[in-house]
């Protein structure tokens, strides 16, 4: 199969980072604008593909009570019975397991941590070599989408490069990467299932400084490089965000 | 009790996470709302029964993918088809440009029913999660360029096969 020339591959992948592709757009002003092109195209295609039929409460409920079933090793002590001949390696495995989750649990328990700063600060550090490097600069519609899972809304996403998922404690809550001129700002939206044992509204470590705002559902944490101008981003979301403030 | 709840969360994690992106890949390799959702929920449901072998939480989103695909095919292996309702493209509006957009969408839905699997699949990857060349070359286990001109071709078909509607509606009015 033949490699595609870099008019092809900017069609494929617009998003290339290949440092030749990147320096042949470099020099190419039609190369730019073709890679311009695509860019919108790929962003028109998302949000078509974003619209789809919702799905049935039915199928929610379902998919929400899936977790009551046994998972395959409650299913697999049910049928022991018929291996019998392997009890004394099962025993040591069974052993082996048990003493690997209680480590697991132990080391869990050591490590746990309620700070709601320190999780959203590592977050922030964990997740900086991926969590909006590729600019998926998702539209409104889709942002909404994720964000619905919490019961908030925005009125506007201009500014955001990225919108996914993460855990805090477990606890599924949205993340955002949003542009302020060079910088990327991590926002989280963390819902109050659980109770963080201290919240700071300021924060800040070497690298970056915090905020946390209170409000009726969850907190909203903002955690920004030093150099941003995070009162001016915090006061920017709060009005773009509907999450019963 | 600590373990089954960890795995419960983690489970409630995925959902939270992954269901709508799943949801939609699934609806567009379908294009039927009730197996979408069938498919999805046999995904879960065989995600929830193999929770324990997930050991990095960020290898999931391929791990759903991979399932889903599985579950798809199944359907084929079952003989089952999946049928399109025409009605679902038929949208009516009084308005002009609402018009103009509804046949615009239903060119698009049209075009990229006609594309190939092999073609949709990775356009698909890349449009909904996000994925790099070498991310929907692991998946689909084809090797990266073989994607990368997977994917131009779907592109340069869509705009062909939208291009050659757009001519078509032109002459017949």
């Amino acid at each position: 199969m033949k490699t595609l020339n870099y008019f092809e591959l900017a069609m494929a992948d617009p998003y290339c980072t290949d440092p030749d592709f990147l320096e042949a757009v470099k020099n190419d002003s039609a190369l730019q604008q073709a890679v311009i092109d695509a860019k919108e195209n790929d962003k028109m295609f998302e949000n078509f593909t974003s619209d789809v039929p919702a799905p049935s409460q039915m199928h929610l409920d379902a998919i929400k009570a899936i977790c009551d079933e046994p998972t395959s090793s409650t299913v697999t002590h049910k049928n022991k019975g018929h291996l019998n001949s392997y009890k004394p390696y099962f025993a040591i495995a069974a052993s082996l397991v048990v003493m690997t989750v209680s480590l697991f649990m132990l080391s869990a328990q050591n490590h746990h941590n309620d700070n709601l700063m320190d999780h959203a600060l590592a977050h922030t550090s964990h997740g900086a070599p991926y969590a909006g490097v590729t600019d998926t600069n998702p539209t409104l519609t889709r942002v909404n989408q994720q964000l619905s899972l919490y019961g908030a809304s925005l009125t506007n996403a201009n500014d955001i490069l990225w919108s996914s998922h993460c855990e805090f404690q477990g606890i599924a809550s949205a993340h955002l990467v949003y542009r302020d001129n060079a910088e990327r700002i991590n926002v989280f939206l963390v819902p109050k299932s659980l109770d963080f044992d201290e919240i700071k509204t300021r924060f800040s470590n070497a690298d970056f400084n915090g905020t946390i705002t209170e409000l009726s559902s969850g907190y909203l944490v903002i955690v920004a490089p030093k150099n941003s101008d995070i009162n001016s981003i915090k006061s920017n979301i709060e009005g773009e965000l509907d999450w019963e403030i | 009790m600590k373990r089954d709840k960890a795995l419960t969360q983690q489970y409630e994690a995925l959902v939270a996470q992954y269901h709508m992106d799943l949801y939609r890949y699934g609806f567009w390799l379908t294009k039927d709302k009730q197996v979408t959702e069938d498919i999805v929920q046999e995904t879960f449901l065989r995600a929830w029964r193999a929770i324990e072998q997930l050991e990095d939480i960020k290898a999931a989103k391929g791990w759903l993918i991979t399932i889903l695909r599985r579950e798809n095919a199944r359907r084929f292996e079952r003989k089952q088809l999946s049928l399109v309702d025409i009605d679902d493209y038929s949208v009516a509006d009084d308005n002009e440009s609402q018009q103009q957009t509804s046949i615009e969408h239903e060119e698009l839905h049209v075009a990229i029913d006609m594309l190939a699997d092999d073609y949709k699949e990775p356009l698909l990857l890349q449009s909904m999660f996000g994925f790099s060349g070498e991310e929907i070359a692991k998946q689909l286990s084809l090797n990266k360029n073989t994607v990368m001109t997977r994917l131009f071709r779907a592109k340069k078909q869509l705009a062909d096969i939208l291009t050659n509607h757009s001519a078509s509606r032109t002459d017949k009015s």
